[in-house]
């Protein structure tokens, strides 16, 4: 008896655990801005395959299954979570379907249709209001074949010809009506006795055949795949999403609100989209109407999509914007500026991990302040608007709206060695500068020290290393007593240089630390809780110039590599170890051998390859030079920061600034002023 | 055989003439035979044989007896002639020198070796061709057309008038051997490239006081490891060197001067000191001297102290007081000096006055120390008297900008600009120091913020310190300063600017004066600085100049 209470829970806990709900893992996690491309065409041009990777939610037709497969496969590929949905019209069938390849789903399907599955006005002839479509009855009155209705043999023929090949990841369903007669007129006659039903029986029949639908849908597709209609927001507590289009032609404020009622009504996760469009003129240029969608979608966690319009939405636009990470949002909109009360005309604002959001949708200009300093986007494309500048305050003009990024500081530099105090310039890997500067100054650690920000031991509370008087300094931010660990005795007060990671099987980083200039070439590894790990020396003792370290998987195979890099009196000579002193791979030197001024090292994936490469800065009194390399020490990227040398050397550290899953490089040295 | 030939006619009398001797010694050869050998021995034919084979070996050896009596060395002349190339040798100073190798006897030379001898003070700093660890070179093929060379390039350690001899040794092969040839030069060292220079005049120092001597490397090469010894002192046991009886001077550079000091310790007057001063390069000597000077009574001159002097000033002041016709020699490491002459002499005019000494501005020197020697003038000379050490502080450079971007365009100030009545404008304050060239502690900053003008609290420094702001103080204190060498530190902190009303139309002042005061570590030396007031136009911020005028 007591053995069943305990089988029958643990069966139920696997079962459960066996069909996981569908879930979005990261960027795709989804986050903000959430992007949704409605490429429609017939055929995936060569020229958007790389590009449609890049979007969250892609909406193809549902013949692409039979047309491209392998094209749906490389998008799969490129961008392992994207998610992909078939256009399947839930209201009306295109006669170009029965026209096609007879192997293709579309035709299929009409084959499948009999003429009583269209809705007929009282002369028998079949409704159409967009151009080579035909209304299907989606109601309940039509007469059944073999006792099904097209509210049964969509969802059927969904699952078993659709679903069944592994492409999809659910269904775009258009032309979702909750009414027809709007469109349709009122003389449609739903159950075919040759008389017309007044507009309320006959929408209300449609309604609720349409609502039959979709949870047929539902249950023929089950709780994993992703539902999402179009045309109206009825059906919005039965699907993960609704495609708003274009959004806000016909005002902004009430299409908002459903699109907000819409979200919290959605059955999660919420796919909920606006369409803004240029109105099917080829205009991408349109920034403003870009933005004011793009703004009004993340007030609300919506996704967006933008593109010529119902004419033409396959388009692979890409924009300034959809590169900037805000994160998760902290809390609902706020009104910064405007009239009336609920969701009116005016200023909005809505605050992200990483910036904020701001839409005016009223019709004249507002000037905001801003709940602190803010940065725009350094961009491309609008630079008027995305100047890359510093404000407190902004106009924001009618009908328009704009990210703005926090201001980094010293706390966004996380994992990777600084200066505390001082001044650093902020680089992709390219070489593109793509934030202002910055002071990393942390009040809570001495000036002039060297230290790490990390998640050290693991266990969601940070801690501060750095190096300062010869000792390295272990201090948890959450508060607690601060550890010292002197690695070359009580006497010594010598420049230290350190590197946080893990070095070992444990959860717990372990702190890397070497001698600085004018020392010999110590590396030591110290546990947090101050016993050494391991000690080597990175060059023959009569070297003096001591090493800079770093760490980080240069190979992706999950264990750490520690880079030291060659001090002051050195060549610029780079060496990597295994985690217990043993040399790894061959050394190499990063700059020309007969620059004695040393280099400084970072380690960080700076190319969103998922492994770390070497950043390495020139050294005291050369010309200002970043490269990296891969662990081979191949060059992968260089990038010069003047013709000047810089007596002191450049320091490079890396750090995800953005938040966008790849590490910036960020370079001091040269003196701001 | 010959009966034929003899009666070819010519042929007759040529065979007649030849053989005349032949029969005439035949026939002495016969009667000495019958006399000596026939009746005398068993086989007397066989012993005349023998005695007449060993007649022709002794006449054979008597005759290479004589050859070899006549002719010392019984091999062939060379051929080759080496022909040394120096001009006068100077010490401590890179010479050439070289060896020019000509075949004469118009002959080829096959597999031609030179090998050079030098004296052990002579040091190869280069040689073309390279020489072998034997100091040898390979000069292959010498033919009467084309001469060979070795030219080396040496550097002479040896006093002057010393001798040098050079010697040399050529290899060759004839056939299968080897023939040795050698010779050697003789030159004299004529003078040395790191010598001592005096005061010509000076005759005396006074008891306790110090002789100035500079001591001057002439040559185009860095000289190592330089000493200069005391090496006779008569009549003068209380005279030393800084060092004692040595000085390590150290490295120095091509046309550096050191100035060094002859101390005459406390100790009776004498009238003649011998002193022999020598010069070591490398440890060994290349120069000497002789001074000569009497010891005397103090001279009734003296400087007023403490001498102190400030590196960016035009101008060092020596304060004096004497009661006799005199002067003083300076020596300051940046003083501008005549003919880059290393120190330079002040007349002084009694009873008392002050001796401008003019620095060069924008110099810098890691020398923390000057000295001055006052000496009297007399019909005899100069007599020296004390040494006066003064304090070269550091260099204290101070600067302060307000910025709204940095140099790189890096916007760092936040609000509109220029400013706007009624909103807030951010700007940053920079404070710099440096270069300096000491450590310096106690460092304290301060300034008045303009009004309107508010610190938000950021700061930024590498240098650890304490930012405090009150009211419209602010001011930053810093424990200590390491030299900053060639760089400067800087001290950031961010102020706020909103403007009213009555701004409008008007350029703001950001802060007044900055002041910064600091001590010197090692002299503690109190040090000040001050800097101009900032506003509003941000002269030193290229990208936001001109947008000062409040809006």
């Amino acid at each position: 008896m007591g053995r069943k209470f305990f089988v029958i829970p643990l069966i139920i806990l696997m079962a459960v655990g066996m069909f996981p709900l569908v879930s979005f893992a990261a960027r795709g996690d989804h986050s903000a801005p959430k992007l949704l491309n409605l490429y429609l065409g017939w055929i995936i041009k060569d020229k958007d395959q790389k590009a449609l990777a890049q979007w969250d939610l892609v909406v193809l037709d549902m013949d692409m299954q039979w047309q491209a497969p392998e094209k749906m496969r490389q998008l799969r590929k490129d961008n392992p979570r994207i998610k992909i949905l078939a256009y399947v019209s839930a209201g009306e069938l295109a006669a170009a379907r029965g026209q096609g390849d007879r192997t293709s789903p579309g035709y299929r399907l009409y084959e499948r249709v009999p003429e009583s599955f269209f809705m007929h006005d009282v002369q028998g002839k079949r409704l159409s209001w967009w151009p080579g479509a035909h209304l299907m009855n989606a109601t309940n009155l039509g007469m059944a074949v073999n006792g099904k209705r097209w509210s049964d043999v969509l969802p059927e023929f969904v699952r078993d010809e659709m679903m069944s090949t592994g492409l999809w990841d659910g269904v775009f369903l258009d032309a979702a009506y909750s009414d027809v007669t709007y469109f349709y007129g009122n003389n449609i006659d739903p159950d075919g006795n040759g008389y017309a039903n007044s507009p309320a029986q006959t929408n209300e029949a449609w309604k609720a055949g349409m609502s039959r639908l979709i949870a047929n849908m539902r249950g023929a597709l089950g709780p994993n795949k992703i539902i999402m209609n179009n045309s109206s927001a009825a059906y919005a507590s039965q699907v993960n999403g609704v495609l708003f289009e274009n959004f806000p032609r016909f005002g902004w404020a009430y299409p908002f609100r459903e699109f907000q009622t819409t979200i919290a009504a959605n059955v999660r996760p919420s796919v909920t989209s606006i369409n803004t469009n240029t109105n099917n003129k080829e205009t991408p240029s349109d920034y403003r109407m870009m933005r004011y969608g793009l703004t009004s979608a993340l007030l609300s966690n919506g996704y967006f999509s933008f593109d010529a319009g119902d004419q033409g939405h396959e388009r692979t636009w890409w924009y300034d914007e959809y590169e900037a990470s805000l994160g998760e949002a902290k809390g609902g909109l706020r009104r910064l500026a405007g009239r009336g009360t609920g969701v009116s005309p005016g200023v909005w604002m809505r605050e992200f991990e990483r910036g904020i959001v701001l839409v005016n949708s009223d019709t004249i200009p507002h000037r905001v302040t801003l709940p602190g300093t803010y940065e725009k986007l350094r961009g491309s494309q609008d630079k008027a608007t995305n100047d890359g500048g510093l404000i407190r305050t902004i106009t924001l003009p009618a009908q328009d709206g704009i990210i703005l990024l926090g201001k980094p500081d010293a706390t966004e530099v996380r994992d990777s060695s600084f200066v505390n105090g001082q001044f650093v310039s902020v680089y992709s890997n390219t070489g593109q500068q793509i934030r202002n500067g910055f002071f990393a100054q942390r009040t809570d650690v001495p000036s002039g020290s060297k230290l790490v920000l990390s998640d050290a031991y693991q266990n969601g509370s940070d801690v501060v290393v750095y190096a300062y008087q010869g000792a390295v300094w272990i201090k948890p931010l959450s508060g607690g007593t601060t550890r010292v660990i002197r690695p070359f005795g009580y006497w010594y007060r010598g420049d230290l240089n350190v590197a946080v990671g893990n070095t070992n099987t444990n959860t717990e980083f372990e702190i890397v630390v070497s001698r600085g200039r004018d020392e010999a070439s110590d590396v030591k590894v110290y546990s947090l809780d101050g016993r050494e790990q391991a000690y080597w020396q990175a060059y023959n003792p009569y070297f003096k110039g001591g090493v800079r370290v770093g760490i980080g998987d240069l190979d992706g195979d999950g264990l750490r590599e520690i880079v030291t890099g060659a001090g002051p009196s050195g060549g610029p000579h780079i060496r990597i170890w295994k985690t217990d002193g043993k040399i790894w791979g061959g050394g190499f030197f990063a700059f020309h051998a007969h620059e004695s001024g040393g280099v400084s090292v970072a380690v960080g994936d700076v190319d969103g390859d998922n492994r770390d490469e070497i950043v390495v800065g020139s050294g005291e009194g050369a010309q200002p030079r970043v490269r990296i390399f891969d662990f081979r020490g191949t060059l992968k990227n260089e990038f010069s920061l003047g013709t000047q040398p810089v007596l002191e050397g450049l320091n490079v550290s890396v750090a995800d600034i953005n938040g966008d899953n790849r590490a910036e490089i960020l370079v001091s040295g040269i003196s701001p002023f | 055989m010959f009966k034929k030939r003899k009666r070819t006619g010519l042929a007759l009398h040529t065979s007649n003439v030849a053989l005349t001797t032949a029969r005439t010694f035949t026939s002495y050869a016969r009667r000495h035979f019958y006399k000596k050998y026939r009746e005398q021995f068993r086989f007397a034919r066989s012993v005349f044989i023998f005695d007449a084979v060993l007649l022709v070996i002794a006449l054979g050896l008597l005759i290479l007896n004589v050859v070899f009596f006549t002719r010392p060395f019984f091999v062939p002349e060379p051929g080759l002639s080496m022909v040394l190339n120096a001009d006068g040798f100077i010490s401590a100073q890179p010479m050439p020198i070289e060896v020019v190798i000509k075949a004469g006897d118009g002959r080829v030379h096959e597999d031609v070796e030179l090998t050079w001898h030098l004296p052990p003070w002579m040091e190869i700093i280069r040689s073309e061709p390279p020489l072998d660890r034997w100091n040898s070179i390979d000069l292959g093929k010498v033919t009467p057309t084309v001469d060979k060379r070795s030219r080396l390039f040496v550097n002479i350690r040896a006093l002057p008038k010393s001798r040098a001899v050079l010697s040399f040794s050529l290899k060759e092969k004839v056939g299968d051997k080897t023939q040795v040839f050698t010779g050697s030069d003789e030159r004299v060292v004529l003078g040395s490239a790191l010598i001592i220079e005096t005061i010509s005049e000076a005759r005396a120092v006074q008891s306790g006081g110090s002789l100035p001597i500079v001591v001057h490397n002439k040559s185009s090469l860095e000289a190592p490891a330089v000493i200069l010894r005391l090496v006779d002192k008569k009549g003068a046991s209380g005279v030393s060197l800084s060092e004692g009886d040595s000085v390590h001077i150290g490295d120095m550079a091509p046309d550096e001067r050191r100035v060094l000091f002859v101390d005459v310790n406390e100790e009776e007057t004498q009238d003649n000191s011998e002193l022999v001063l020598q010069l070591e390069d490398k440890s060994l000597p290349v120069y000497r001297l002789n001074l000569n000077f009497k010891i005397t009574d103090s001279v009734s001159i003296s400087l007023v102290e403490p001498l102190r002097s400030v590196p960016g000033s035009e101008f060092t002041n020596i304060d004096y007081v004497t009661k006799e016709r005199s002067g003083v020699w300076v020596y300051h490491p940046l003083q501008i000096t005549l003919d880059d002459e290393a120190a330079r002499i002040y007349d002084l005019a009694p009873p008392q006055g002050r001796v401008h000494i003019p620095l060069k501005i924008d110099e810098r020197t890691k020398v923390s120390t000057w000295s001055a020697i006052p000496y009297s003038v007399s019909q005899d000379g100069l007599t020296f008297g004390r040494r006066y050490t003064g304090i070269l502080s550091t260099a204290f450079p101070f600067g302060a900008a307000a910025r709204y971007y940095t140099a790189a365009g890096d916007q760092v100030g936040v609000g509109p600009l220029p400013p706007r009545a009624g909103e807030a404008t951010s700007y940053w304050i920079i404070w710099s120091v440096g270069p300096t060239d000491a450590d310096l502690k106690d460092l304290d900053f301060g300034t008045v913020l303009g009004s309107g003008v508010s610190a938000t609290g950021k700061f930024a420094s590498q240098i650890p310190g304490t930012f405090f702001t009150s009211d419209s103080n602010v001011s930053w204190t810093v424990p200590s300063l390491p030299a900053t060498g060639d760089t400067a530190a800087t001290f950031a902190f961010e102020i706020e600017y909103k403007p009213t009303a009555s701004d409008r139309g008007k350029v703001h002042n950001l802060i007044s004066e900055s002041t910064v005061s600091a001590i010197e570590a090692r002299s503690s030396s109190a040090l000040k600085s001050n800097f101009s007031s900032l506003d509003t136009n941000l002269e030193f911020d290229l990208q936001a100049q001109g947008f000062g005028i409040v809006k």
